[in-house]
């Protein structure tokens, strides 16, 4: 989607018609439209959304002009309207929405009629067609559950980065991303498959209903398991939510502070430790798996090599001469050196046993390429102990770093559960709980993740044995057969669902981080951004320790942005972001760096400023990338808002 | 077309074979079986994670038993070509080689693997009692590896710490 144009007429506080273009240019994609507090910003804002998605929740009376209302006459009908025109994958669209009210005597508004909206596609010669269902089309271009993501107030912003918001970053994932319809494939699939076993059952023989009583027995306890790792999960989110608490409240006490930053810097260092062992096992594991098998058979390598060298010494490997090289000799009855060659001589008979032992040029190959690669894996030999040692010593080298630091943690640990201070030893040993009930949790997440698996196994097993029946009703057999792959189906939906979304996860991840290098001014103190399996966001300090608790209100706003920045990227959606007071939370250099960055970040970009916002070095910074720009003058005597273009 | 050349004609062979009641546990210490441990990490880790590499162990560690094993009921594994050209199959030769006395072994596939499927038939067994055995898969199997290299002076020789 890309803005073209907007008009309002009668809006909220737009007396008659107002409009303002929108820059569609590639290096200058910003338009800025300035305004004070209550100039109307806000309601620009509100006309976009609302001439997309209409909405009840606005009433007549916060729409229309007032100022329109006064001058109708009682009975008379004032309309209030927006009329927005975009174009989206190289088609012109234009959908307007009006709202008719009819004025009262007492000057107040009663609804004449509800919204309705229109939408048309302008073609290339200017002709309008009718569009037949705006609301679908509309909800096909930019769908309204994910439309918060690219049109937002800017203070509000920092939703994503507050804490215990994963299931609202879960939520815009799967929406931005669609993975609700795949949701509802895999729903809709295992409910078909439900329904045709329901079938089955009152056809099926003996052994078969034996089979489908016991599937259903183990689909049950597999949604039970699904809905306890859920909740497992929300105990683990709100488990560390506890502990960051803890931390922060003790990072505050004047008695421990240093002590509990010593605990943060000592976890981080702990946690890097552990991340690096992890993947030291892994070089460990894919260092064993490509040939640490060699070393058991050295013996026969070394064997295999003596008989190919001594096979040719003898002259029985392919002397490497070709066969028709040979033939041609034999044929023209000439040397290459122009000597003849007659038959029965001794040359020729040489010539002819050569022929003989001469091989296809495949086999040839095949024997030299053998030879060669058993002289390389004996190297290998010599070297494949080395690596694996070396590698063995480091991870051991690596654990006893772990230990001590484990060890040093258990001591700033102890330190704070005894401190004599009250308060202090009631949270230390409130955080020991909750560490010992996160690891329990753990486990068993651990665990519930393995009987699901399980159970799937098993289920498998379940649907093969009821293929193989022999089902003499062909009726039976036919309700088989479509359960099978309804339950087939659904499977494979699942795997891509899980694979697809986790995929998409670290694509965000990475995009987000980017960004937020780039929009954040002390890129320094912070180290890297992730989003977890959990869809837990998270920021982590230089000293590898989460730091999402620490960041200013602004600087949340800038991690939520993004990560919504980070989402429109990967979802490949073609959308502006319209941002309302992106800058209001930001001292002046931040603004300065958000100002230069932020047009990079998306293809069109619109931005509802105050005076404030965009002035000194943040306006120097955008100022080559504005391709539009207005303001909007309130008049106070009428208490209405024009929109002037400034370029 | 010579003797050897003759006797190329049934060699062809494109997939490695297992008995039939291993392949459940081959998946299991490749990863790929019902309990994959796909989120394990550190020396949990599942010890192998391809097919191909569980069967070489197998053959090799079979080769080191100096038993081979004809198979009962034959159960396809993975295709031949999954088989790491510069190490997995000139591994499978020497051992064909060796076993041989012979050249001709090396043009014919066929034989090729049967050897090492009966190798492996003998070597999985005792691969996968060590590796699931008490300790973690990885740990063990790291073991045995290192158990058959040659001895160095003042090694580290414990690694299931």
């Amino acid at each position: 989607m890309r803005l073209l144009s907007l008009k309002l007429a009668n809006f909220r506080g737009y007396y008659g018609e107002q409009a303002l273009t929108f820059s569609t240019d590639a290096r200058n994609n910003v338009t800025v439209i300035n305004g004070n507090t209550g100039e109307g910003k806000t309601s620009l804002l509100t006309a976009l959304i609302w001439c997309l998605y209409g909405g009840e929740s606005y009433s007549p009376a916060e729409l229309v002009n007032k100022r329109a209302v006064t001058e109708a006459h009682e009975g008379g009908i004032v309309q209030a309207s927006v009329e927005l025109t975009f174009t989206h994958q190289g088609i012109k669209y234009t959908v307007a929405r009006h709202l008719d009210a009819r004025v009262r005597a007492d000057r107040k508004i009663d609804p004449a009629n509800n919204s309705s909206v229109s939408m048309f596609k302008i073609k290339a010669d200017g002709s309008f067609e009718r569009i037949q269902n705006p609301s679908g089309v509309i909800e096909s271009i930019l769908p309204q559950n994910v439309s918060s993501y690219f049109f937002f107030d800017g203070e509000k912003i920092d939703e994503f980065a507050k804490p215990n918001q994963e299931a609202e970053v879960r939520e815009s994932v799967r929406n931005v991303l669609k993975i609700e319809v795949l949701d509802r494939a895999r729903t809709h699939l295992k409910a078909v498959a439900k329904e045709y076993a329901n079938e089955l059952a009152r056809e099926a023989t003996p052994e078969q209903h034996s089979l489908l009583e016991e599937q259903k027995e183990k689909e049950t306890e597999l949604e039970t398991l699904r809905v306890n790792l859920q909740d497992l999960r929300k105990e683990q989110s709100a488990g560390r939510a506890v502990l960051e608490e803890i931390s922060d409240k003790l990072g505050k006490l004047e008695d421990v502070r240093e002590a509990e930053e010593n605990r943060k810097q000592v976890q981080g260092v702990l946690q890097a430790k552990e991340e690096e062992r992890d993947r030291l096992w892994l070089d460990i594991r894919s260092r064993v798996n490509e040939g640490g098998f060699l070393p058991l058979v050295s013996e026969p390598i070394e064997r295999a090599i003596g008989i190919l060298d001594q096979k040719r010494e003898r002259g029985e490997i392919p002397p490497g001469i070709r066969e028709q090289f040979l033939k041609d000799i034999l044929e023209g009855h000439k040397c290459i050196c122009g000597r003849e060659i007659k038959e029965h001589s001794a040359e020729h008979d040489r010539i002819t046993r050569l022929l003989a032992k001469s091989f296809s040029s495949e086999l040839e190959t095949t024997v030299i390429n053998a030879a060669g690669n058993m002289r390389a894996l004996h190297t290998r030999l010599f070297n494949i102990p080395v690596a694996i040692r070396e590698a063995i010593k480091q991870r051991v080298e690596l654990d006893g770093k772990i230990e001590e630091l484990e060890q040093a943690l258990d001591e700033i640990g102890s330190k704070i559960q005894d401190h004599p201070h009250e308060d202090v030893a009631a949270l230390g040993k409130k955080r020991q709980e909750i560490v010992m009930r996160l690891g329990s949790i753990s486990t068993k997440i651990e665990l519930t993740n393995q009987n699901i698996e399980t159970l799937h196994a098993q289920l498998d097993q379940l649907r093969a044995k009821l293929n193989r029946l022999d089902i003499k009703q062909k009726k039976a057999t036919q309700l088989q057969q479509k359960m099978s792959v309804a339950y087939k189906a659904a499977d494979a939906v699942d795997s891509i669902c899980d694979a697809f979304a986790a995929d998409m996860r670290n694509q965000i991840q990475d995009q987000a981080k980017q960004i937020f290098k780039k929009l954040v001014w002390k890129d320094s103190q912070f180290l890297d951004i992730s989003l977890n399996e959990d869809y837990h966001l998270e920021v982590f300090d230089r000293w590898g320790m989460p730091a999402r608790r620490d960041l200013s209100a602004g600087e949340r706003q800038l991690l939520s942005l993004g990560f919504i920045a980070g989402l429109s990227r990967v979802t490949g959606e073609e959308a502006p972001l319209v941002i309302d007071t992106p800058l209001g939370r930001l001292s002046s250099e931040p603004r300065a760096n958000v100002a230069k960055y932020l047009p990079e970040i998306t293809s069109q970009l619109v931005l509802f400023v105050t005076d404030e916002e965009l002035h000194g070095k943040a306006r120097e910074n955008i100022e080559s990338c504005i391709g539009r720009e207005y303001r909007l003058v309130f008049d106070q005597k009428t208490g209405s808002t024009s929109i002037s273009q400034l370029r | 077309m010579n003797d050897l050349e003759r006797s190329t004609e049934s060699t062809k062979r494109d997939r490695i074979r297992v008995e039939k009641d291993q392949i459940e546990r081959y998946r299991e210490l490749a990863g790929t079986g019902s309990a994959s441990g796909k989120n394990a990490t550190g020396a949990d880790l599942v010890p192998f994670t391809k097919l191909s590499d569980v069967f070489m162990f197998a053959v090799c560690i079979g080769y080191r038993i100096k038993k081979r094993t004809k198979l009962d009921s034959r159960e396809d594994l993975i295709y031949v070509n999954y088989l790491s050209e510069h190490t997995d199959i000139p591994t499978l030769q020497s051992i064909a080689v060796s076993e041989t006395g012979g050249i001709e072994v090396l043009g014919n596939m066929n034989h090729l693997c049967t050897i090492a499927e009966e190798y492996a038939n003998t070597g999985f067994e005792e691969l996968y009692r060590v590796v699931s055995g008490p300790g973690k898969p990885l740990v063990n199997l790291l073991g045995t590896v290192v158990d058959s290299f040659p001895p160095q002076a003042g090694e580290e020789t414990n690694v299931t710490r």
